[in-house]
C-alpha cells in the first residue's frame, strides 16, 4: 500500500535541504511506529520519496510525499507527527493509492510559484507581456554532465502574471521538462535591463499538479 | 512564527543555515515574562560539535528545568557567517530567541579541549563582550566556565568571572538562587562574585592573586579576600539515579556529528592510566541502574525518533550489567524498533566480539584497540592494562568472526621512551598482520587492513605525569619520521597527529595565568578554530609568544620538581598530590598499579564518600 501525504514547509524550514528534511520525516515516522516499509538488505531504509525536492530558501504550501506501508495506519499518528516535527513543518491531509497508481515523483509535470517581489522597478503586465513574447527565452543550466549549456525555457513557462506585488508562476516542472522561478526571474531581469539580486524575490511554492486529459490537476487530488 | 535575526541575503549565503535559526525538535521555548535568569550556554566551536556533547545537553536540560531560568545555546559561527556579522555589525545571538548574547545574566562556556580557547574569546567579541573579566561592567553577562578543561582554569583566568569545577548537577541551583536573591536586594555584580565565595566548587579568579619566583615557578597562590576558600573542592553527584538526564534532547535539523541517542553508563574509571586525566578527575566510578537505562533508553527512542543508541563512558567493558543491558537494547529495541547500537570504547574480548557481531556490519567496520605504547615495558610505565597477548589474541577472534580491519592509537613521547618503544608500534602492527595471515585462507574474510594513529603526548594537569617534561618539536618529528620509515605499508596505514597542535596543547594545558595573554594576543593575531586543521595557523601562536615574551618551553618541555606549587594545586578533585607522585615515581619504575576492582590503592577519593569507594 502506499499512502500520498500532503505537507508544507514554511517559516524557517526553508533553510533545510531535501536529505535533512527526509531525516526529520524518519524521525517522526518511528517516533510514532508508523508502519512504513522498509527496503531489504543489511541496511534498510524506509521507502518514502518526495516529488519535485524543493530548492534551499524556498517555502511551500502544497509538496507531496509517497510512503510505502505495510499495515493500516492509525489516523491519529498524523496529529503526533505534527507535534513532534519542527514549527513550519506539517502535514496537511493524506490520500491512499490505488495499486495502478504511479508515484508522485514520476507524475509531476508542473508547479505554482508565488514571487513576492521587493522591488516593483519595471514590473508591470505588459512589459511581462513582452517578455513572454520574445521567440526563445535563453538561460543557461547546468546539464548532468556538469557542463553549462544554453536552453530555452520558453515552452516552460505555462502562465506568468502579476497581481499586486506578486508574480505568479505556472512552470514545467518533473523529469520531463523542468523550469526553475530563478531562470524565469533571472531572464526577465535581464529583459528589463534590471540588476538581478535573488534576495529581491521571495519564493513561494504553491501547489504540484500532474497532466490528465491534457489538464493540470492538483496531486491533491 | 518566530523571526529570525538574520535576513535572507545572509542566511542564503553561508553553508548550512540551519546552524544558525534553532527551531530543532524538542527545542524549549519559555514565556519570557515568567523568566527571572537568562542563560546562554555556549560550546566554542561550530554547531553539529556542539550539539554532539553530552554535557551540553545535559545542562540545556537541568536549567530548564526550573521554571525561573530561560537556557538558551550560542555556538561559534562559522568562518562565513563570522565574516558577515562582522560586516553588518550583528552582534552574536543565542538560536532559541535569536536575541543578544550580550543582553543576557550568564554566559556559560563548556570547555572540552584548550584548542577551543581562541573560539570562547572570539565568541565573547562577536557578541559585544568586552573579553577580559576587569573590563566588563554591569551590563555584561556574567561569563562561567566549566568542563575537563577547567581542571586547570588559570590560563582562561583573565576572561572568565567565575568557573564551576565539577559536574553542574551539583551546585548551579544554588547559584541561581544567589543571583535572584542578590538582584532582589539591588545587589551589583560584584556583590553576587562576593556571594559565590561561599559555593563549594566555584572558583572567582578575581579574588587570588600570583606571585612569582625568579625562575618563574609559582610562589605564593592565594586568596585576596577573607571570604575565598584556599581551596576549591571539585563537585560530584553521589548518585547518578537521582539526578535529572535529558530524556527529551534536541533533535538537530540538519545533520550533527553524531546522530544518536545517548546512554550515559557511567561517570569516572576504575582504572588508573598514567596519562589520562579523565581517570583522575571524573573519579569516583559512578555506575548507573541498568533497569534505569533501559526505561530512558526507550523513552529516548520514542522521544527523538532517532535510530541508533550509543553506550558513552570512559570504558563501556567495565560496566557491570553490560551483558543485560545490550541483550535489552539489541532484542526489545534494534530488532523491534530498526534501532542501531553502538558501542565505542569496548575492550575487545569474545563478549564483545559476540556483541558487536550483532550489532555490526563486519564489512564496514573494524576493531579497535588502543595500546597507547608499542612495547609492554612502556605500557607498564604508562598503567595501561593492555597486554600483547590480549591484542593479538583479540585479533585473532575477529578475523576468525569476520573482521578484517583493525585500528590501532598510540602516543609518541611518552615518558621514558626509548627508540625501541617507538619501533614496537610498528612491530605491533606487523605481528597482527603475521596474525591474520596465518589463519587458514578459508577464514579470512574482506580485505586486510591496519590503521596506526600516532598522537603526541601531551602532560596533563592533575594526572601522574603532572610533573613530567613534554617532548620536544624536534624528537617528535624524529620519532615520527623513524617509525613512517618503519611501518610496512603493503598492509598498514600510518596517520600521525600535527606536532605544532600538541605542543600548543602542552603550553595550555599546564599553563598559568600569564599565558593568557598568549592567548589574547593569538587571538588577535587571527587564530580561531585552532582545533581545526584547515584554520590552524601556527604563525599567530609563535608571533604571540614572541609579543607576550613567553617562554613555550616553559610550559611543555620543563620537567617539574616534587616541591612545585602547580597552577591548578589549589582545586581539590579527591585524588590526593601525593598519590599522584606516588604513581609518577610508580611508572618511572615500570611498575603497574591495579585497578580499582582489583584493589583501592587509597588516592584519595574516598573522603567523597560516594560511588565505588564506599565499597572499601
Ligand atoms: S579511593 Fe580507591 S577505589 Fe576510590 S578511586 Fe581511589 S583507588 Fe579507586
Amino acid at each position: 500500500m502506499t499512502i500520498r501525504f500532503k505537507f508544507r514547509k514554511t517559516g524557517c524550514m526553508k533553510y533545510i535541504g531535501h536529505l535533512d528534511l527526509i531525516r526529520l520525516f524518519q524521525k517522526a515516522f518511528r517516533k510514532v511506529d508508523f508502519p512504513i516499509a522498509y527496503s531489504s538488505g543489511y541496511n534498510p531504509h524506509p521507502l518514502l520519496s518526495i516529488a519535485a525536492p524543493l530548492s534551499v530558501g524556498i517555502t511551500s504550501s502544497g509538496d507531496y510525499m509517497d510512503v510505502k506501508i505495510n499495515e493500516n495506519m492509525n489516523e491519529c499518528m498524523i496529529d503526533k507527527m505534527n507535534e513532534f516535527l519542527p514549527e513550519g513543518l506539517d502535514f496537511l491531509s493524506y490520500t491512499m493509492l490505488g495499486e495502478s497508481q504511479k508515484n508522485a515523483m514520476s507524475i509531476v509535470r508542473a508547479a505554482t510559484y508565488q514571487v513576492r517581489l521587493k522591488v516593483l522597478d519595471k514590473m508591470t503586465q505588459e512589459n511581462i507581456t513582452a517578455y513572454l513574447a520574445q521567440e526563445v527565452i535563453l538561460t543557461q543550466k547546468k546539464n548532468k554532465k556538469k557542463i553549462t549549456v544554453e536552453v530555452d525555457i520558453k515552452k516552460g513557462i505555462y502562465d506568468l502574471a502579476l497581481e499586486k506585488d506578486d508574480l505568479k508562476m505556472v512552470l514545467a516542472t518533473g523529469s520531463v521538462l523542468n523550469v526553475k522561478p530563478s531562470f524565469v526571474i533571472k531572464t526577465l531581469c535581464a529583459f528589463l535591463k534590471l540588476n538581478y539580486n535573488p534576495f529581491d524575490y521571495v519564493i513561494h511554492r504553491e501547489d504540484l499538479f500532474y497532466l490528465r486529459d491534457g489538464r493540470l490537476i492538483s496531486l491533491d487530488t | 512564527m518566530k523571526q529570525l535575526r538574520l535576513s535572507d541575503d545572509i542566511l542564503l549565503s553561508v553553508e548550512k543555515p540551519a546552524r544558525y535559526i534553532g527551531n530543532e525538535i524538542n527545542v524549549i521555548s519559555k514565556d519570557l515574562s515568567q523568566i527571572d535568569i537568562r542563560f546562554a550556554i555556549s560550546f566554542p566551536d561550530v554547531y553539529e560539535i556542539g550539539m554532539s556533547h553530552l554535557g551540553l545537553s545535559i545542562l540545556y536540560d537541568l536549567f530548564n528545568r526550573r521554571q525561573d531560568v530561560y537556557c538558551e545555546r550560542v555556538f561559534s559561527p562559522w568562518h562565513d557567517l563570522e565574516e558577515k556579522l562582522r560586516e553588518n555589525e550583528i552582534p552574536l545571538f543565542t538560536l532559541e530567541t535569536q536575541e543578544d548574547v550580550k543582553n543576557f545574566d550568564f554566559l556559560g562556556f563548556t570547555l572540552q579541549y584548550e584548542m577551543s580557547y581562541t573560539n570562547l574569546l572570539n565568541l565573547l567579541d562577536l557578541a559585544n563582550i568586552p573579553l577580559f573579566s576587569k573590563e566588563r561592567t554591569e551590563k555584561d553577562p556574567i561569563v562561567c566556565a566549566g568542563g575537563p578543561c577547567t581542571y586547570n582554569p588559570e590560563p582562561v583566568a583573565d576572561f572568565v568571572d567565575f568557573f564551576y569545577i565539577g559536574e553542574g548537577e551539583v551546585m548551579f541551583g544554588k547559584i541561581f538562587d544567589l543571583y535572584k536573591a542578590n538582584r532582589k536586594n539591588g545587589g551589583s555584580k560584584e556583590d553576587f562574585l562576593e556571594s559565590l565565595l561561599e559555593v563549594e566548587g566555584v572558583y572567582v579568579p578575581k579574588y587570588y592573586a600570583v606571585t612569582y619566583k625568579e625562575n618563574g615557578e609559582i610562589q605564593v597562590f592565594s586568596p585576596t579576600h577573607p571570604k575565598a576558600k584556599s581551596v576549591i573542592r571539585k563537585q560530584v553527584v553521589k548518585d547518578l539515579d537521582v539526578v535529572a538526564y535529558p530524556l527529551k534532547p534536541l533533535v538537530p535539523l540538519i545533520q550533527p556529528i553524531h546522530d544518536r541517542v545517548v546512554l550515559e553508563l557511567f561517570r569516572g574509571c576504575i582504572h588508573a592510566c598514567r596519562f589520562c586525566q579523565a581517570g583522575m578527575v571524573y573519579r569516583p566510578m559512578r555506575e548507573k541502574n541498568s533497569d534505569l537505562l533501559m526505561e530512558q533508553a526507550t523513552e529516548l527512542i520514542k522521544n527523538t525518533g532517532l535510530d541508533e543508541i550509543s553506550l558513552v563512558s570512559l570504558n563501556s567493558s567495565d560496566y557491570t550489567d553490560l551483558k543485560k543491558l545490550t541483550d535489552y537494547l539489541i532484542d526489545e529495541i534494534g530488532r523491534k524498533k530498526q534501532v542501531n547500537l553502538s558501542l565505542p570504547s569496548l575492550r575487545i574480548d569474545s563478549f564483545s566480539l559476540d556483541i558487536m557481531q550483532k550489532v555490526q556490519d563486519l564489512r564496514k567496520s573494524s576493531v579497535t584497540f588502543a595500546p597507547e605504547a608499542g612495547t609492554q615495558r612502556l605500557r607498564d610505565v604508562i598503567n595501561k592494562g593492555l597486554s600483547e597477548e590480549a591484542i593479538i589474541n583479540g585479533s585473532k577472534e575477529a578475523f576468525k568472526g569476520g573482521w578484517s580491519r583493525v585500528k590501532l592509537y598510540f602516543m609518541m613521547g611518552l615518558p621514558t621512551e626509548t627508540i625501541e618503544d617507538v619501533e614496537g608500534i610498528a612491530q605491533l602492527g606487523n605481528k597482527i598482520t603475521d596474525t591474520y595471515f596465518s589463519l587458514s585462507k578459508e577464514s579470512r574474510k574482506g580485505r586486510f587492513k591496519i590503521v596506526i594513529s600516532t598522537s603526541f603526548f601531551v602532560p596533563k594537569a592533575f594526572t601522574p605525569f603532572q610533573w613530567a617534561g613534554q617532548d620536544t618539536y624536534q624528537s617528535f618529528i624524529e620519532k615520527r619520521n623513524h617509525l613512517n620509515k618503519m611501518i610496512n605499508k603493503k598492509h598498514i596505514q600510518y596517520n600521525s597527529h600535527d606536532a605544532k597542535l600538541s605542543m600548543l596543547e602542552g603550553v595550555m594545558a599546564r599553563g598559568d595565568r600569564r599565558v593568557g595573554q598568549v592567548i589574547y594576543k593569538a587571538w588577535k593575531n587571527g587564530a580561531r578554530f585552532d582545533a581545526w586543521s584547515e584554520f590552524f595557523d601556527f604563525d599567530h601562536w609563535i608571533k604571540a609568544f614572541e609579543e607576550t615574551q613567553v617562554e613555550p618551553s616553559f610550559y611543555a618541555t620543563r620537567k617539574r620538581d616534587k616541591e612545585e606549587i602547580f597552577p591548578w594545586d589549589f582545586i581539590d578533585i579527591g585524588v590526593t598530590k601525593a598519590y599522584l607522585w606516588r604513581e609518577y615515581e610508580r611508572g618511572l619504575q615500570g611498575k603497574t598499579t591495579p585497578n580499582c576492582r582489583k584493589a583501592c590503592v587509597n588516592c584519595g577519593m574516598k573522603s567523597f564518600d560516594g560511588g565505588f569507594c564506599s565499597d572499601y
